[in-house]
């Protein structure tokens, strides 16, 4: 096989801007063969901007025609693993939009189908493909900064309008969407944080539901989480303020990195600080410490790399940079949140996902169902600068 | 000129501080006119260094001495509100070092005492003379950002290695000192939070105990707070990171806020947010936003700012830097961070003080002796995070 046929399921906002991107063949060895959308709008905009994919409304029978090895999945979160276990069944590879699913109980059944089929299994984290966010994951998991001590990432930069939560009836809603920020814009942080730094074993957190939006989800979250190794994490996101921030920060026994405004800061000890603190005589002393500044010309080749990876990963057996049951990672941190807020409680990593499960069912039972559109984003097939690493 | 006759009670590492400022020079209507310590090689550096000033091995003896009209309390924390109230009972103005006392009930008794003796109260809260800090207090309770949303501060830059804690046997017990970096480092920040941001009403507080020394209290927490107007919070202290961070961050609904590295950042909306999206038809819109690079007078008196209010109070009624009765307000949140985490429950203000006190008289009943201690008095100038 010297080239891929895949099929795009979904094509929305993102799911056009995917097609697009292939379409114009961007992506070496990757061939956009099908389209497949419930709404004969969005197929009949798919004519123009990728004329030679065939056009299905029905799943399965794009799975069926022959035209595709691959698919790539942008439906709605909800359908995410199912979609995924459908393709895998028929001994395809997938690519999953973010995130992997709504609860970890269905994202462990997608990865379970995944082993089985051995296909190729990515999930489209392009923040992953940022320099930054990959030299500070160098340094940490390379042991630069020693032992871990603290992160804290104030992620509050993903304003969002009442006019924005109108536009889909699917929108944050428990039902349709299964979550607000932390289940729409925050999955890249939350990936990034556990792909930088390992995962937690407990954490606590606050979701304020509706604060800045007419929504019954949350638009607003505090996590706090502990380590095995004695490690914080503080992670805090909105979508409610505005100019807001993305600050990250990560602490170890010989440094700590700061990324912020495009720059990565980098502070070295001379010395590890356990080390030191035993040693040291002096009561006002501090370790040596020397300082550097790492920064990219750009923010890296973002979901056209993400692409083109996956398409790499089944033409040359390349490694994936996103493969996709890292997906149940950022899930697992999201469910636990959840769990913790509703609960006022603790929770424990790996989340009991029976326990979430039925959380939230009450809540879907209680959902608002939405007037479909109140109004419609036409979808334009562009990358939209609002998905991409933004200081 | 006129001068105020101070007395000094406790000539430890912040006694002897202040003492050097105003050999200096720096405080000219101030006269240390007598010390009290009851360390007799404390009294011999006050022979050594400001012989002109009458000692005491006690300092109830300085206070009825009638030599002084006026007391600085440097004594370790749980004697602050003692001797401020001893010096009211005197008619003696009153100055106290951060904190205000250890647990919010006596500092309350404290505060009691000071309205009814009618003398000049004030705290040591010097970090409050800040250009930075003042300017911030200005543009968030002037109104012109608006509403609190959220506040983020993390002061992490507070490192202290093993040898500061060994310096003193009073140093980081729940009998001696009666906390760790909250009762330390803290207080300046938990004043300037409440000062420049208001009070909270709900503390929920993850402490950690000697995770990074060996110490009995408290070195390492992480703090989430609500205001009550649903506005949230965060803080973030160690005296284990280093290089460590301060940088204290504050959304409005119209604007921002971050101290950081000596510069104030104001971003200000040209509508406040709830105002941009009532209109707002626009999915990926966005309120308009100026950025600029807060300009201000550039001064920071810190401690000797302090005291010369304090003797302008004194002497002709000027204000003071920071008022006594205000010192209780960073400690509540303090002894809530600190309850919080105890109980492992969020904690509502105001703050229960029984159950503060009794929960704190439980862990300083097993409070450990210290064994490795190599008394040290240090010259604390450049630790202070001004």
């Amino acid at each position: 096989m010297n080239h891929v046929r895949i099929g795009i399921v979904g094509i929305g906002n993102i799911g056009s801007a995917h097609a697009r991107c292939i379409a114009s063949g961007h992506i070496k060895g990757l061939e956009l063969t099908a389209v497949c959308d419930i709404d004969p709008e969005k197929l009949a905009q798919a004519d123009v901007y990728a004329p030679d994919a065939a056009s299905f409304s029905q799943y399965e029978d794009m799975l069926n025609s022959g035209l595709v090895e691959a698919v790539l999945i942008a439906v709605p979160h909800f359908l995410h693993p199912d979609f995924a276990i459908q393709a895998f069944q028929r001994g395809m590879h997938v690519l999953t939009e973010k995130p992997s699913g709504v609860y970890t109980l269905q994202v462990e059944q997608m990865n379970q189908a995944a082993v089985r089929a051995g296909k190729t299994f990515g999930i489209m984290f392009n923040q992953r493909t940022n320099p930054l966010f990959q030299k500070a994951r160098e340094l940490v998991r390379g042991g630069r900064i020693g032992k871990t001590k603290r992160l804290v990432w104030i992620i509050t930069n993903w304003y969002r309008t009442q006019a924005y939560y109108d536009s889909g009836g699917w929108r944050a809603t428990w039902s349709g969407e299964g979550g607000g920020v932390l289940i729409n814009q925050a999955p890249h942080n939350l990936d990034l944080w556990q792909w930088m730094f390992g995962m937690p074993t407990r954490l606590r957190a606050v979701c304020n539901a509706g604060k800045y939006h007419n929504i019954e989800v949350e638009d607003e979250a505090a996590i706090y989480a502990e380590y095995e190794n004695g490690a914080t994490a503080t992670f805090l996101t909105s979508t409610g303020e505005f100019p807001g921030t993305n600050r990250l920060e990560i602490t170890g026994d010989r440094g700590k990195i700061v990324i912020e405004d495009g720059l990565l800061r980098f502070w070295e000890l001379g010395i590890s600080e356990s080390e030191f603190c035993f040693s040291a005589k002096d009561t006002k002393s501090v370790p040596p410490v020397t300082y550097q500044e790492y920064t990219s010309e750009n923010s890296g080749p973002a979901h056209s790399g993400i692409l083109q990876n996956f398409t790499d990963a089944i033409l040359n057996g390349t490694e994936l940079l996103s493969p996709g049951y890292d997906g149940l990672n950022e899930i697992s941190i999201s469910n636990a949140a959840y769990l913790s807020a509703w609960t006022n409680q603790w929770v424990d990593l790996p989340i009991d996902g029976e326990s979430f499960y039925v959380h939230l069912q009450k809540r879907i039972e209680n959902s608002i169902k939405k007037a479909d559109t109140i109004q419609k984003t036409v979808p334009t097939g562009d990358y939209k600068e609002r998905w991409s690493v933004r200081w | 000129m006129n001068k105020i006759k101070l007395g000094i009670i406790g000539i430890g590492n912040m006694g002897s501080g202040h003492i050097n400022n105003v050999l200096e020079g720096k405080c000219p209507e101030i006269e240390i006119a007598a010390v009290a310590d009851i360390k007799p090689d404390r009294l011999q550096w006050a022979a050594d260094n400001i012989p002109t000033a009458a000692r005491f091995d006690t300092a109830e003896a300085m206070m009825d001495s009638g030599l002084i009209d006026s007391i600085l309390i440097a004594v370790p924390h749980y004697d602050h509100p003692k001797y401020a109230m001893a010096g009211f009972e005197r008619g003696l103005h009153v100055m106290v070092e951060k904190p205000a006392g250890v647990y919010t009930k006596q500092v309350g008794e404290m505060n009691e005492a000071a309205k009814k003796a009618n003398v000049i109260f004030g705290m040591m809260f010097n970090q409050r003379t800040d250009h930075i800090y003042r300017k911030m207090r200005e543009l968030v309770q002037g109104g012109e950002l608006g509403q609190l949303r959220r506040t983020n501060w993390i002061v992490t830059n507070w490192y202290r290695p093993q040898c500061y804690y060994d310096s003193g046997a009073w140093r980081a017990t729940w009998s001696g000192e009666g906390g760790g970096v909250l009762l330390n480092q803290c207080p300046h920040n938990l004043d300037l939070w409440q000062w420049i941001c208001g009070m909270p009403v709900k503390v929920k507080a993850h402490l950690h105990f000697g995770k990074w020394h060996d110490i009995e209290v408290e070195d390492d927490v992480t703090a989430y707070v609500e205001y009550a107007n649903g506005a949230t919070g965060t803080f973030i202290t160690s005296t284990g990171d280093t290089p460590g961070t301060n940088r204290f961050e504050i959304t409005l609904d119209k604007g921002k806020l971050i101290s950081e590295n000596g510069k104030l950042l104001m971003w200000k909306l040209e509508q406040s947010e709830p105002e941009f999206s009532k209109t707002n038809k626009k999915p990926f819109g966005s309120p308009k936003a100026e950025f600029i690079e807060v300009e201000t007078d550039g001064k920071s008196e810190q401690h000797v700012g302090v005291l010369n209010a304090f003797a302008g109070a004194i002497l002709h009624g000027t204000p003071l830097i920071a008022g006594g009765e205000e010192g209780i307000n960073g400690l509540t949140i303090s002894n809530a961070m600190h309850l919080s985490a105890w109980l492992n429950q969020e904690i509502m203000l105001p703050l229960d003080e029984d159950l503060y006190y009794n929960e704190l008289m439980k862990r300083v009943k097993t409070s450990r002796r210290k064994e490795n201690v190599s008394e040290i008095v240090s010259d604390t100038s450049g630790t202070y995070n001004a």
